[in-house]
């Protein structure tokens, strides 16, 4: 009896542990961001930015050839989570001329994560289980400015369980990119 | 002149008197100690512990200096190399301390293995002693960071991602105390703390309950064969005093020799594009759990949950060994199993640490795995099995007669007999 009303006690101090967890916090929007001009990009000549928050790194490259989801004149520009989906490394770009592949990948020096840079990130080779998160992208025609305004499934590494599709996590947990709101 | 001695000698004792009186160490720390326990396999221990405290004292200095933010804490680290008096001297030292704490340590564990102290009454000793050297390396993975290094951080970043893999609500809460929100300076300020101020409490406190736990029960005594023939009680002064600063002076001087020798050069800093290009590896007393978590059988979600599974088995093991080997018997000669497992453990620790250095970023093929720590076991039992079917009465480890060659030889045979009747008589 004594015993079970000291354990009782003891379930009081419970609430205690959610000092120790994250806790509930309000999502905000993702940020409409400038990052590059596409006079300064040139072919295969990667570009390394922060979105949606300052310490999650991308990667901006113009492939020269038509790609998924890409933007710009010539639909050839797109941009990547450089967070490998495999242990969270962070991935480079090499172009088809720099390897035997015969095409632009994403190249994780960790343990040889390598996903298409050319069609989704698709996983071509190594541990990864889930395709780069893309950046979505939007061109302005007049002056030539590419925005970023969101960033796609699944999840960056590290923010929420691998593979989920809630990418509203991507927003939690830093300090947001300068940009307008969308 | 002859007074003069007298009478100082006579103020040294009403001092040493008067500190006793109050502190009491002739009846603890500086008790008597038995003559065989001064060789330096019995002080393993203490020599861990004092690099611990070389850590501390130069960690100390460091702490002068060095800035825990992300933007300044590379920069922070290069001014103590470059412009402080002997920065680089200091944190060389830290480092190389740090080195020989984690591998006195690993000899100390062996040891104690090898020749059962941790059987009763000493079975607790072993689970701090445990807690204490897992604590030590959580010192080195938090302090790895620091620098703000591409190496360094790269390697906790993926340290984190395996971490990341674990099923929920363990995944979200150890990711929140490793890192927090998950901002870079959340990461590097939990470290920070953990480095210098909860992981040294912890191996201090721990210290401070093992170290009571060994002055109730004194040295652990060996059995069998090689049980020391001599038991008389030295005491602390001069001889044992002697000998503890002789041997502290010996791995002082390695270390500081090692690290003016080979004084550490701090990598390039932490930036996204040159992480991408380097390949991150662990410091060597974390390589093999690195190689183990590479192997191909340990990819994908599930394999990564089953390799953190196993890691977790196998410290958990050793931690609880005295609950596991629960035998009485302590001589290593009558352990053919727990020998034979302890040899295994320690060459293939050692074939893990290397052969992770030499493929670093490469997955290893489950086959191959399989072959190299498959034969490396079983060439381990052979050499261990020949020896004990080769050691005739009295049967001795290897390891053991390695240390007592000394006493091998002061030992002659007509001496042995009795020896060993006093070992029977202290078993009953």
């Amino acid at each position: 009896m004594a015993l079970a009303s000291l354990g009782l006690g003891f379930l009081g101090i419970l609430p205690i542990l959610r000092s120790a967890t994250p806790g509930t916090v309000e999502v905000p929007k993702w940020p409409r961001t400038k990052i590059a001009n596409v006079k300064d990009l040139a072919i295969d000549n990667p570009k390394i930015f922060m979105y949606p928050l300052e310490d999650t790194p991308n990667i901006l490259v113009k492939l020269g050839k038509r790609a998924e989801g890409g933007v710009g004149p010539d639909a050839d520009i797109v941009a990547y989570s450089q967070v490998c989906q495999h242990l969270g490394c962070f991935v480079r770009f090499q172009a088809a001329s720099q390897q035997s592949q015969g095409r632009d990948l994403f190249y994780c020096p960790c343990h040889a994560g390598t996903y298409d840079a050319g069609n989704a990130a698709q996983i071509i080779g190594g541990p990864p289980l889930y395709p780069l998160p893309q950046v979505l992208l939007q061109f302005d025609d007049s002056s030539g400015e590419i925005f970023a305004y969101g960033v796609g499934p699944p999840v960056i590494f590290g923010k929420g369980p691998p593979g989920s599709n809630e990418v509203w996590q991507d927003l939690v947990g830093g300090t947001l990119v300068a940009g307008s709101s969308t | 002149m002859k007074q003069a001695v007298a009478t100082r000698r006579n103020r040294w004792h009403t001092l040493s008197n008067w500190i006793n009186t109050r502190l009491g160490l002739a009846n603890t720390i500086l008790r008597p100690v038995p003559s065989y326990s001064l060789k330096p396999d019995y002080w393993l221990g203490a020599i861990a512990f004092v690099a611990f405290l070389v850590c501390g004292f130069t960690g100390i200095l460091q702490l002068q200096y060095y800035v825990p933010t992300p933007d300044a804490a590379y920069d922070s680290v290069q001014h103590i190399n470059e412009f402080v008096p002997y920065g680089n001297l200091i944190q060389s030292v830290h480092l190389y301390s740090a080195f020989a704490m984690i591998f006195f340590a690993f000899a100390h564990m062996m040891r104690g293995y090898f020749l059962s102290v941790h059987k009763r009454p000493r079975e607790l000793m072993w689970v701090v002693g445990m807690v204490m050297g897992l604590s030590a390396l959580g010192m080195g993975f938090t302090g790895y960071l620091l620098p703000w290094t591409v190496l360094s951080k790269s390697a906790t970043d993926i340290s984190i991602g395996f971490v990341n893999q674990l099923p929920d609500p363990l995944r979200s809460f150890v990711m929140f105390g490793l890192r927090g929100t998950g901002t870079d300076s959340d990461l590097l300020l939990r470290f920070f703390a953990l480095h210098t101020v909860i992981l040294p409490a912890v191996i201090f406190v721990l210290f401070a309950i093992k170290l009571h736990m060994f002055e109730v029960h004194g040295v652990a005594k060996p059995e069998g064969h090689s049980a020391p023939t001599q038991t008389h009680l030295i005491p602390w002064f001069p001889r044992v005093l002697g000998y503890t600063l002789l041997l502290a002076s010996v791995v002082g001087s390695a270390v500081l020799t090692i690290a003016i020798l080979f004084p550490t050069q701090l990598p390039a800093k932490f930036t996204y594009e040159a992480a991408a290009a380097a390949t991150p590896t662990p410091e060597w007393y974390f390589l093999w759990a690195y190689q183990i978590l590479k192997f191909s059988v340990f990819e994908g979600q599930l394999g990564i949950r089953l390799a953190l599974l196993l890691l977790f088995a196998i410290m958990a093991a050793f931690t609880l060994l005295p609950f596991i080997d629960r035998s009485p018997i302590r001589d290593p000669s009558r352990r053919p199993v727990f020998v034979t497992l302890g040899a295994i453990t320690v060459v293939e620790v050692f074939v893990l640490v290397i052969w992770g250095s030499m493929t670093p970023g490469i997955t290893i093929p489950t086959v191959e795995a399989v072959l190299v720590l498959g034969s490396a076991a079983t060439l381990t039992t052979g050499i261990v099995f020949v020896w004990f079917r080769h050691m005739k009465q009295p049967s001795e480890m290897l390891y053991e007669r390695f240390l007592n060659r000394k006493n091998q030889q002061l030992v002659s045979k007509t001496n042995r007999e009795p020896a060993r009747r006093n070992e029977i008589g202290s078993r009953t």
